[in-house]
């Protein structure tokens, strides 16, 4: 059907959707006079009218303030375009067939010369990015200034990482560096890393560790006072996007300034060394806690993926006995032991569990023999005054799964699986499949065995976590006579290593130590083994796991071991580490492997002194 | 004018058009998106599309409206053929581990109430306000870009402006204000008019 005449625009409006569509043109472009006429004349008559245009209008400030937090295009960008648009050159050339195939000349460079031009174009584009979105008169001018060439950079989605440095005057930055670019390896142009400082604390000496919560909020602080170690728990109030300056006075929050109260003078006949802030010398200011005290921290601390807990592995500072596992719920007074029994150590979290190994004290039996029943002897005697006899047997160690709010512990039993590291996911475990050895008094050592990688079934969650008010917290400890070798209840398929391991690395040629952790995504397992000579120093491998298969992708080894400090962090994305000093004639270095899917590259932060990686 | 010719040209022309305008396209479709990692494959997609179409362009004037043009096309055939519909979760996003400090930061400084009700109003809309207020396209410049006449991308500036000030209020008044927005994405339209 044809109509008989063409209609105005607006014939079919109504007066109300003229006047609106009208007030929103006026917001971006001059209208017609008889129309800001009409508008005027309609606005004065209409109120719902008046006020939609006036929301326009503020609504117009509220996305127009957008532009002050422009996005930043991947610095890669132009490397992918050009790579493409030469691709796409090729393939009409090849159907073209007269030319032959040859490279895409991109302006008055060749594209063989490509990466620098490519370099410059990129800086060119940063420099825009860096700027609120152009307005259109900005768009004729052409690109400008002299830049410096640099790599081409693999632009990744990882997780920021946090570390922290010792400054001159005693006190300690933790710091906060993006991660969003990396090099390949062959290239070391990318710009090092740039931290910012989180918060700024006074400690008497260097930390041993420090260690951040999940949300950034606090960080439990691992002071040493000769050979006494204290937790303090320092609050976080500000904590700023990486890559931005602080501009905020970094609060002193001088957690620790005096020495921590002298170790007990009986610390064996303590069943519980941890102390809260009773016993601490002097209360903590600014929010600082100290959750224990008069104790030498074993290995690694970690909280719970949920941040509502934070659990580690300590014995008396005076070493009268082995380690024993401690929780510390969050917003308590203080870190509460859960095992008794003086030879564990903390693994890591598996779920909402904290796992656990320990040191059987039967001499370990070849499993094809069968395995060795617990014995009366298993559980540990405090019996002052009765020298220890040396102990040259190989043992075993057991597994067990502690509930952080009951205390309740569940023996997976016996089993050549020490410390066991298990992926976000609960389906895959690593651990060192091999015996262990009395090292002295009360340290063990590994003994004859492997590090490797196992399938893994999860136990049930617990119960869910409680509130974060202390009062509400539960006392495990008023049961002091939990039994890590309680028998679970009876489930179908226990929880534990399945028993089918894969070697990682052999022990053959001696393994001191070892640390183990996965990625979130459970496909990215990095794996730290001490040097035997100086156990501060080890090398750093990370694994790249089959999703399909489970096991290790022999094609890809990103980081076949690299010389690392002790401590690293494993996050989404990305591995960071401590390069021992002296690399290079430099000081240490953060660096970081990150990756995009199958794509790997590093980059590094300026050498620095007294580096530690939070995470 | 020989193949050859045209290639280069084309090649030297992208060039300069990159390097002018990929911060903003980019920006463009990642507001669009709200998936960085998407948002530069877009955004390196309508780079190539726009070497292949080079001599389509009669006016190098109009090379920017053009490009818009382009980028906008390629966001809605992607998110098409992706079956976007609403949220997306940003893929810098660490999933299934704890968040860092600087994405907590992101996070709150991108999914504001604004960002989530921009989010909820339809694709094309939402590509008319960004054009007009973020980009400064002009009128003329917009239709361009939406394909479509100037009196028709006026009318969708126009519902995108009333659709968005519902869903502001909206996400205002929730109390949550990300689950809320969550919840009317799951239905058709995301609660807004078309």
């Amino acid at each position: 059907m044809t109509l008989p005449f063409r209609r105005r625009h607006h014939d079919a409006e109504s007066p109300h959707e003229r006047a609106r569509m009208l007030g929103s043109d006026r917001l971006n472009w001059p209208i017609a006079e008889a129309d800001e006429a009409w508008l005027a004349a309609h606005l004065e008559g209409c109120g719902e009218c008046r006020t939609a245009i006036e929301g326009y209008a503020e609504d117009r400030d509220l996305l127009r303030g957008l532009r002050n937090a422009p996005p930043m295009a991947p610095r890669d960008l132009w490397a992918r375009t050009a790579a493409a648009i030469e691709r796409e050159a090729r393939r009409t050339t090849g159907r073209a067939g007269r030319d032959g195939p040859r490279r895409l000349r991109i302006g008055t460079a060749p594209l063989g010369a490509l990466s620098s031009a490519l370099v410059i174009l990129f800086v060119v584009g940063a420099s825009i990015l860096s700027q609120p979105v152009p307005p259109p008169q900005a768009t004729s001018s052409p690109p400008g200034g002299s830049f410096v060439p640099e790599p081409t950079p693999l632009s990744v989605a990882a997780n920021g990482l946090n570390w922290i440095k010792s400054n001159a005057d005693g006190t300690v930055d933790v710091t906060v560096a993006r991660v969003d670019q990396v090099c390949p390896p062959e290239d070391k142009g990318c710009a090092p890393l740039q931290d910012n400082v989180l918060t700024t604390i006074t400690l008497k000496d260097e930390p041993r560790a420090v260690v951040i919560s999940p949300t950034s909020d606090q960080l439990v602080v691992v002071t040493d006072e000769g050979s006494s170690s204290s937790l303090i728990v320092v609050p976080v109030t500000t904590p700023q996007p990486s890559g931005e300056p602080s501009s905020e006075p970094t609060p002193d929050v001088s957690p620790s300034t005096e020495p921590s109260a002298p170790p007990s003078s009986e610390p064996s006949t303590s069943p519980d060394p941890s102390v809260g802030p009773s016993e601490s010398p002097e209360p903590t200011p600014a929010g600082a806690t100290t959750i224990a005290t008069g104790i030498t921290v074993v290995g690694e601390a970690s909280y719970s993926a949920d941040g509502a807990w934070f659990a580690f592995a300590a014995r008396p500072a005076d070493d009268s006995t082995g380690p024993d596992l401690y929780v510390w719920h969050v917003g308590d007074p203080s870190a509460t032991r859960v095992s008794f029994d003086e030879r564990s150590v903390f693994a890591g979290w598996a779920g909402g569990y904290i796992l656990g190994s320990r040191v059987d004290v039967a001499p370990a039996i070849d499993p094809t023999e069968g395995s060795p029943e617990p014995s009366p002897s298993d559980t540990p005697d405090a019996s002052a005054g009765v020298e220890p006899t040396p102990d040259t047997q190989p043992h075993f160690a057991r597994t067990f799964l502690v509930d952080p709010m009951t205390g309740i512990a569940t023996d997976l039993g016996i089993a050549s699986a020490w410390r066991p590291a298990v992926d976000p996911l609960g389906t895959r475990v690593v651990y060192w499949d091999g015996t262990l050895v009395a090292g002295d008094a009360v340290g063990w050592q590994l003994g004859v065995g492997r590090l490797v990688l196992d399938g893994w079934t999860a136990p049930a969650e617990p119960t869910p976590s409680p509130s974060l008010d202390p009062s509400a917290s539960p006392e495990p400890t008023t049961n002091p006579s939990i039994d890590p070798s309680a028998s679970p209840e009876p489930t179908p398929v226990p929880p534990g290593p399945l028993g089918m391991p894969t070697v990682l690395i052999d022990g053959a040629a001696g393994i001191v130590d070892f640390d183990a952790r996965f990625d979130p995504t459970g496909t990215r397992l990095a794996v730290w083994v001490a040097d035997a000579t100086d156990p501060a120093i080890g090398r750093l491998h990370l694994f790249v796991i089959d999703p399909e298969t489970g096991l290790v992708d022999p094609k890809l080894a990103p980081l076949p071991g690299v010389p690392a400090l002790r401590g690293f962090s494993m996050e989404h994305n990305r591995l960071a580490w401590v390069t021992p000093p002296g690399q290079d004639g430099k000081d240490s270095r953060i660096a970081v492997l990150a990756w995009r899917g199958s794509l790997f590259g590093q980059n590094e932060s300026d050498p620095q002194n007294h580096l530690k990686i939070v995470r | 004018m020989s193949a050859a010719w045209d290639r280069d040209s084309a090649g030297s022309f992208v060039e300069g058009l990159f390097a002018r305008h990929h911060g903003e396209i980019y920006a463009y479709l990642l507001r669009m998106v709200r998936d960085p990692e998407m948002a530069a494959d877009m955004t390196q997609d309508a780079f190539i599309k726009a070497y292949r179409a080079y001599n389509a362009l009669e006016k190098p004037e109009n090379a920017r409206a053009w490009l818009y043009q382009i980028a906008h096309r390629v966001a809605l055939d992607e998110m098409r053929r992706r079956k976007i519909v609403r949220f997306l979760p940003w893929a810098g996003e660490s999933r299934g581990s704890s968040p860092s400090a600087e994405h907590l930061a992101m996070e709150l400084r991108l999914s504001g109430p604004l960002e989530r009700a921009l989010a909820r109003i339809p694709e094309r809309q939402r590509a008319a306000l960004l054009l007009a207020e973020l980009h400064d396209l002009t009128g003329l410049e917009l239709a361009a870009a939406l394909g479509v006449s100037h009196v028709a991308a006026r009318a969708l500036l126009t519902r995108a402006r009333q659709n968005l000030r519902e869903a502001l209020a909206e996400e205002r008044a929730a109390g949550r204000p990300g689950e809320e927005a969550r919840d009317l994405a799951s239905t058709p339209n995301g609660g807004a008019a078309p």
